[in-house]
């Protein structure tokens, strides 16, 4: 028996009115187990970053058949609701502007564990250094490397171990190797923290990363590519 | 963390911090400052006014205690001494005074004219600091020359006795803004008047002068009188509703106005309160420019951090979180810019009372409480708006803009 966390029918994104209307998602299709991980894969303008941002409770669809987090219906919740639910069930994990610039790594962290109403404790250090930035705890994010950031950003995201870890092109601004080792570093993290985690790519050789990648074309999932469902 | 993080940003922006923080001290320096100032002032008059050893203060109906005006005749003083009130005498004393406005230490100044002997009435407990009191010579020589009918021929006072009677006692006050030393030699109605003496600043006027003198080169002699002060005798006089009655009966005796002394202060700010009015408006005005600038700065923060708002609202930052940042950030600036115009309005009264020492900038603790609670308040109201903006900032809108 399949445990979905995450589940949406014919889910449709409406940017704009009148003649200048685009839908962004048309009547998507999706389900994503507990536990998976996700590859959301595409060109640019197919509306995979509008699906992660509807997943991740920062938009709301144009309309739904079904969206639900965890047997939760997310289509008419309130904005209080929405964030309370980014707050404890969901972790971010952007291409760039990741961090606040004012905080240093540490309390970026830190800032995660407080909003989800938690006293950190020695865990801010030892995230830090499990992703081996904890040297940078005191740096701010002008202080790191982009890669550096992407690493606290991961720590962040999953202060507070929340059920969810969405990540937008989280290689998008990195070299080969730094995108490397960060793939790896959110595979090592899915799997120690028992996440369900989705990223989003239009790097083949990212979403080959996933246990599965889902294809999106013109808003619609296109295809799951043959043998893309690993385990 | 929320402080941290406010903080942080203020501290990230310290230009702007420091201008904002500027603007609400100088604001609330210049609200304490004015009101210090106008209350000082008025109150240092009215206590100077009231520290008359008497109970009432006696003007023409058309005077006032600001301007003065009219002017009684000597006489005048003889109805009020036999005044009764339930068929008792009740004056004690009455003290003529003549006033005249003359211009000292770059102000002009309400000179006194008054007899040698009614001196104490005015120094009170006021110790002289140097030279001695002005001396009665040209009263003498006055009284020598009068007629049976009260008056002289002014004509036969010689340059030398009106010389002799040309001279000032000042408050340390004025001496210090004037420069003015015992000796020092000042022209006053085309006269050289002499300073013979420097008292404790508190007596009712900053200058002193011989009444006889003051009524000769005014009024060749006749026995005018601006204001009388009334001591009333002691059964009557510490009963202060008795004395407003008597004060009363006295103003009727000779169709005159006739005020309790302790009620001067009332009086002063009553006519000044159109001034007050303009003060509170104007110190008004001063803080809402404050506070829209506060205002301004905070929503350019919020306009500048759009995408620090949209990482804060993934996270699961609420509209309410948001707006406490924002509240708490204005309210860094606004403390410490109050904090900061209660020093400025400390240093503006200290400079005040040097440059300017006629001047009485009196801070009072309540301008204090008053200035801490328009900063906060004031402070806290301008981030409500940046806060509100925040709170509807879209977090996928901005992360894709910026």
């Amino acid at each position: 028996m399949t445990d979905i966390l995450i589940e949406a029918r014919d889910l449709w994104l409406r940017y704009g009115a009148g003649e200048a209307a685009y839908d962004a998602l048309r009547g998507l299709d999706l389900a994503i187990e507990r536990g998976e991980l996700v590859a959301i894969a595409g060109p640019s303008g197919s509306g995979k970053s509008s699906l992660l941002h509807i997943l991740g409770l920062m938009l709301r669809p144009t309309r739904a058949a079904e969206l639900t987090l965890d047997g939760e219906d997310l289509r008419a919740v309130s904005d209080a609701r929405q964030a309370q639910l980014r707050k404890t069930d969901i972790g971010f994990v952007f291409q760039r502007l990741n961090l606040v610039p004012v905080l240093s790594a540490a309390d970026n962290v830190r800032l995660a564990f407080w909003l989800r109403g938690q006293d950190p404790g020695k865990q801010v250090i030892e995230l830090l250094e499990r992703l081996e930035v904890g040297r940078l705890a005191d740096k701010r994010p002008t202080q790191m490397s982009v890669g550096q950031q992407q690493r606290v950003a991961i720590a962040r995201a999953i202060a507070g171990r929340p059920k969810v870890l969405l990540a937008d092109e989280p290689t998008g601004s990195l070299d080969s190797r730094s995108s490397g080792l960060v793939l790896d570093l959110l595979r090592e993290v899915h799997g120690q923290y028992d996440l369900t985690t989705i990223l989003v790519t239009h790097n083949e050789q990212v979403a080959a990363a996933a246990d599965r990648i889902i294809d999106i074309q013109d808003g619609r999932i296109a295809h799951e590519p043959i043998g893309a469902r690993h385990g | 963390m929320l402080l941290r993080l406010a903080w942080a940003n203020v501290w990230h922006r310290k230009a702007r911090a420091f201008l904002s923080i500027l603007a609400v001290a100088i604001g609330i320096a210049m609200m304490v400052t004015m009101l210090a100032l106008a209350h000082g002032t008025l109150g240092e008059v009215a206590d100077r006014m009231s520290s008359v050893d008497a109970d009432l203060i006696v003007l023409p109906s058309q005077s006032t205690l600001i301007t003065g005006g009219a002017d009684f005749k000597d006489k005048h003083g003889q109805i009020i001494e036999q005044v009764e009130y339930q068929d008792r005498p009740v004056v004690e004393r009455v003290v003529p005074v003549l006033w005249q406005q003359v211009r000292m230490g770059g102000r002009e100044q309400r000179m006194f004219g008054i007899d040698r002997a009614d001196m104490a009435s005015f120094l009170g407990p006021r110790k002289l600091l140097a030279g001695r009191l002005p001396g009665d010579e040209f009263a003498h020589r006055i009284d020598e020359l009068r007629r049976p009918d009260g008056l002289y021929n002014p004509e036969a006072v010689s340059e030398q006795d009106l010389a002799a009677g040309c001279e000032l006692l000042i408050d340390q006050r004025l001496a210090v803004a004037g420069g003015y030393n015992v000796g020092d030699k000042v022209m006053i109605l085309g006269r050289d008047w002499r300073i013979v003496g420097i008292v404790e600043p508190g007596v009712a006027a900053r200058v002193f002068c011989p009444i006889e003198t003051l009524r000769h080169i005014r009024y060749a002699g006749d026995r005018r009188v601006t204001a009388f002060y009334v001591q009333l005798r002691p059964e009557v006089g510490s009963d202060p509703i008795l004395r407003d009655r008597i004060a009363t009966t006295v103003g009727d005796s000779i169709k005159a106005l006739a005020e309790p002394l302790g009620s001067v202060q009332g009086i002063l700010e009553e006519t000044f309160a159109t001034m007050y009015a303009y003060i509170w408006a104007a110190s008004g005005v001063a803080m809402t420019v404050c506070f829209l600038l506060i205002c301004v700065a905070m929503y350019t923060m919020v306009v500048e951090r759009i995408g620090q708002i949209a990482i804060l609202k993934a996270m699961g930052a609420g509209r309410a979180m948001l707006m406490a940042q924002s509240v708490l950030e204005a309210a860094i600036l606004s403390v410490a810019g109050t904090a900061g115009g209660l020093v400025l309005a400390v240093v503006a009264k200290w400079v005040i009372e040097r440059v300017l020492p006629l001047l009485t900038v009196e801070v009072r603790a309540k301008w204090f409480v008053l200035a801490i609670v328009v900063g906060i308040v004031g402070g806290t109201v301008s981030a409500l708006y940046p806060g509100w903006r925040a709170g509807r900032v879209e977090p996928a809108t901005a992360l894709q803009n910026t």
